[in-house]
């Protein structure tokens, strides 16, 4: 009897240890984590100084009243950056082109600022049909600055030994208060373009309202 | 057996898991955390708990008479330490990387220790299958899967890890399955 009693207490705290450990069997890795907590409690981003790739300076501060849909990369990545690229391009092109610029904005932010200067992502700019203005490629010329942006959002770089990095690619969408409030799958453009359109219309709905 | 020797073993494999350099080499590779310091913390419990389990009267009314509530618990206390994003926590924060160097040995290992002996062979055996199997698929799905489970470890050591598994799992089920024909033929 007091063996039996046992195995069930034994299961239930099992059971009990691997919920808490996963958010309720949601989370199995520190990636999905990061995206739930997100999700539940939206982040602060520190507004670092970018350099476009005009060689134009400006700060992530300055579209603060805009949705800014960010990402990841380095130019010189051969593997999965061209597909998150590709994807980006692909989530632009579903958005509806009244908002394009006016109510949201596109960031390719390189975490290579050392080979990635203004002359590098212009190519990589001009390659991707990257227009400049609703959409801009970015470094951010200051190591500590970046290191902040990379920590905030969750991303973690490891160069591989090879000249290039491992990094975890993912859309950042950071809302009008500057704060990161979801993290994307960069696999599933249309569903993202599709969401922020809603978005945007949702919003857009809510401020007619109030007028 | 001799019980000091399990103990002794016990303490020097815990110093030596614990040693700076040697944590430090452990865990710059995943093949290094998955396959030799959590089977290795685990194993340091065990010998500890063997001595345990044989102080320990076994009385037929006992909370742990059948083994399998200690079995049970040690096993969902490595589950915890093997999910990815464990893996990952305890290399991001010294905190949790001291609670995976004290629980495993202490709340896995020597709960095993003391169950194993005390298990039916058939639950033995089902442990054992389920061991390999898991190995089997776990090893396949880190060849597989194109997308990294841990945020420290980059996707070549994956996929060597996969490998490494899948290893492991054939050894595991030949030696179990030659034991098993060995014992038929000679009994």
């Amino acid at each position: 009897m007091r063996n039996i009693m046992a195995t069930i207490l034994a299961l239930g705290l099992g059971i009990s240890l691997l919920w808490w450990g996963t958010d309720g069997f949601q989370a199995f890795t520190s990636e999905a984590a990061r995206r739930l907590e997100v999700l539940k409690e939206p982040k602060a981003i520190p507004s670092v100084r970018l350099e476009d790739q005009k060689g134009q300076s400006f700060y992530l501060h300055d579209y603060r009243g805009k949705l800014v849909l960010a990402t990841f990369i380095y130019t010189r990545c051969g593997d999965v950056c061209p597909i998150v690229e590709m994807n980006f391009r692909r989530v632009y092109e579903t958005i509806r082109d009244e908002y394009l610029g006016k109510n949201i904005v596109f960031l390719s932010i390189s975490f290579d600022p050392e080979h990635d200067t203004p002359h590098v992502l212009y190519e990589h700019a001009e390659h991707y049909q990257v227009d400049g203005t609703r959409w801009r490629v970015a470094r951010v010329p200051n190591p500590k600055e970046l290191n902040i942006l990379l920590k905030t959002m969750g991303v973690i770089v490891i160069p591989n030994g090879a000249g290039g990095y491992e990094h975890n690619a993912a859309f950042y969408l950071i809302d009008k208060q500057g704060r990161l409030v979801k993290i994307f799958d960069y696999n599933a453009p249309k569903v993202v373009g599709a969401e922020i359109n809603r978005l945007i219309a949702a919003n857009a709905l809510i401020l007619k309202r109030s007028e | 057996m001799n019980p000091k020797l399990y103990l002794i073993g016990s303490a020097v494999l815990m110093i030596l898991l614990v040693l700076p350099p040697i944590l430090d080499r452990l865990e710059s590779s995943m093949i290094g955390v998955m396959i030799v310091q959590i089977p290795l913390l685990v194993t340091a419990g065990y010998l500890a708990g063997v001595v345990i389990g044989q102080k320990l009267q076994r009385k037929s009314g006992s909370w742990n008479a059948n083994g399998i509530p200690g079995l049970l618990f040690g096993l969902f206390i490595l589950f915890f330490w093997i999910l990815p994003r464990s893996v990952d926590a305890s290399l991001n924060d010294s905190y949790i990387k001291l609670a995976k160097l004290i629980t495993l040995p202490l709340m896995a290992g020597i709960p095993f220790g003391v169950s194993w002996r005390r298990v039916h062979p058939v639950v033995k055996g089902a442990v054992k299958a389920n061991l390999v199997s898991m190995l089997a698929v776990m090893g396949w799905l880190y060849l597989a899967v194109p997308v990294r489970v841990c945020n420290n470890y980059l996707l070549s050591q994956q996929n060597a890890l996969g490998k490494t598994m899948l290893v492991i799992a054939i050894l595991l089920a030949l030696k179990w399955a030659l034991g098993a024909f060995a014992k038929f033929a000679h009994p």
